[in-house]
Parts: C-alpha cells; structure tokens; sequence
C-alpha cells in the first residue's frame, strides 16, 4: 500500500491523533501507541507555573523524535492570533514549521471562520510554514487553501467532538476527487466505522482527538481505529462492487441438486 | 521591580536576565517559548536579554490538544 507523504515524509499510519482530553499522560502514551499514529496533535498554552512543578512536559512524555508533532492554533479566532500562535509553536519545537492551522468562527460549533483562515493560511505559507489546514467541507474552500500552498487539507465530517460522523459525503468525495494535496478528514469522528467510511471515500487520512480519548476504553478504541483506517483504506484500494437492489447469488445455480424437474 | 510572567505580577531584581528568571522559577528551556510585550526572545538570547518594569512575559509550552 503507498504510504501518506506530508511534507517530504513518509507515513505507515493514516492516522493522525490528539493529545487532548486524556485521564493522564500515561494514557495518552499508552493510546497513542495502540493507534499505531506516528503524527500526533498538541496545543500551545501557557505553561502552568508554580503548580505541579515535578509533571512533566508533554513533550517529555510524547517524544518528538519518535512522533511527528503537529501543533495547533486551536482556541485562535482570528488569523493574526493563529499566525502568533504557529510562531511560538516553531520556537517551542526548535524551528519546526509544520502547524495544524485552525481559526474558528463561535464557540459553539467550533466551525472554521473560513475569512481568517484563509488570511491565516496565505501569510503563514508565505512565512515558510507548512500547514495543514481544518476547513469546513466547502470544495471551493478546500481548493483555494490548496491553491494557496498548503500541504494538507483537512475538512470536517461533523462539528469538533460531536461524534457525529461523517455528515457531507458527497462534499468529502468532491474535495478528495478535486485535490492534489493530501485530503485529511479532521473532526467529527465517533466510533470506529466513521473512520472506515472516510477512509472508503479515498481520503488520505482521518484525524481525531475526542473519540478514542473520551471512550470508555481509550486504549482499546485507539487499537480499533487504527484497524478501521486500515481497513477502509484497503477496501478502497480494493475497489467495491457497485450496489445493486436486487440480489445476485454467491453460489453456482448449475448443478443445484435441489432444482430437479 | 514588577513584571508578569504568566498573568502573575512578580517582584523581582531590577534588570533580571531571562535566563534567572527561569532559573528563578525552576524552568526548563525544553521545548517552550517565551514571549515578552508579545515579541518572541529566542533561547540564544535568553541570557542577555534583561527584563524591565512592567514587562509582561508569557511562558508558553505544548499541552494536550486536538
């Protein structure tokens, strides 16, 4: 199978996770390891001083020579403040300029403000960014981030943390059919065939946080991801028999003993 | 002399490099930024770089997120 290129690397998973929501650090590890992801999101924020001054750093326990590290601009919600937050990012990763750009428009569908992403996207790529960029599944928005330069487009399949699953189908496979970068369905992920049906589309990746982190089990529901990204992507590769209504039967009809006149 | 690392007003030495700022605070300087007045001082600088009254300084890192 051929592997997801991003940024002149290549990756064995198409399986990218959050770090977020997790009980503790440890099953955050943990989970990420039975996703089998090699590229894991994080968030930029204040460090906490003074309070629990022996937890380690993330980044201590997420080792970012093991994992891609993909920061994000989440909680941004203009295009200045994502641009602020990509430029500490690099400074906290030693110059790396991969970012997960996001700009949100209100708090309660946490939907992309598609203006400022894409004023956020045009001045972080001309700053040397790469950027994967969440977007809404508007096909027109996707191509014009493309058209801008960034690397990944990454549309929703429902709202950030509802679980919903993928809701615009056909807005997904007009993206996918359209692009020439990688398209990664970003959000709205529920359980693990929401994955499989993204992955069966053609897309090149599924991004989630809040499914395998708020599972009862997180880490069995990460081993259950990664199977079903697996999974739908081999099936696409594969290639599906077209749907019929009416059936067509598996076993021969010729020499059926039962068929006696 | 004040300045406010993080929301929290600190009293500190007058002209405090970042560098015994941190030190100050038990910081490490893996894989965190800090700003000051919204600018970004990298590492490199962090030891000439000497703190005024009233600075406002953020000490940022990665945290879990999606």
């Amino acid at each position: 199978m051929n592997k997801l290129i991003i940024d002149n690397k290549s990756y064995s998973s198409r399986l990218i996770v959050g770090t977020g929501k997790y009980k503790d650090l440890e099953e955050t590890k943990l989970a990420i390891e039975a996703s089998g992801a090699e590229m894991v999101t994080v968030a930029i924020r204040r460090m906490n001083i003074g309070q629990d001054k022996d937890s380690p750093n993330l980044l201590e326990f997420i080792d970012p020579t093991k994992y891609t590290i993909l920061p994000n601009t989440a909680g941004c919600y203009n295009a200045l403040d994502a641009v602020r937050t990509c430029n500490i990012a690099a400074e906290i990763l030693n110059g790396e300029k991969l970012v997960k750009l996001e700009v949100l428009g209100d708090e309660k569908t946490l939907y992309p403000n598609t203006g400022e992403t894409l004023k956020a996207a045009e001045i972080l790529v001309k700053e040397g960014f790469k950027v994967m960029v969440y977007t809404t599944d508007d096909p027109l928005v996707a191509k014009e981030l493309e058209n801008i330069g960034c690397i990944s487009v990454m549309p929703l399949a429902s709202p950030i943390g509802s679980g919903l699953g993928l809701q615009n189908k056909y807005n997904i496979l007009s993206i996918v059919e359209n692009a020439k970068v990688p398209i990664i369905v970003d959000a709205g992920v529920g359980t693990a065939s929401d994955a499989s049906i993204i992955m069966e589309l053609g897309c090149d990746g599924v991004l989630m946080n809040t499914a395998i982190a708020c599972a009862k089990n997180p880490i069995l529901m990460a081993s259950a991801m990664r199977k079903a990204v697996d999974a739908g992507y081999e099936a696409f590769n594969a290639g599906r028999i077209p749907k019929r209504r009416y059936a067509n039967a598996s076993s021969p009809i010729e020499g059926n003993i039962c068929n006696d006149e | 002399m004040n300045i406010t690392v993080n929301q929290n007003i600190l009293v500190v030495d007058d002209q405090i490099s970042l560098e015994s700022l941190l030190s100050t605070l038990s910081i490490s300087k893996k894989y965190m930024a800090i700003e000051v007045n919204k600018i970004i001082i990298p590492k490199s600088e962090y030891a000439e770089y000497l703190l005024n009254e009233n600075d406002i300084v953020e000490v940022i890192n990665a945290v879990g997120g999606g």
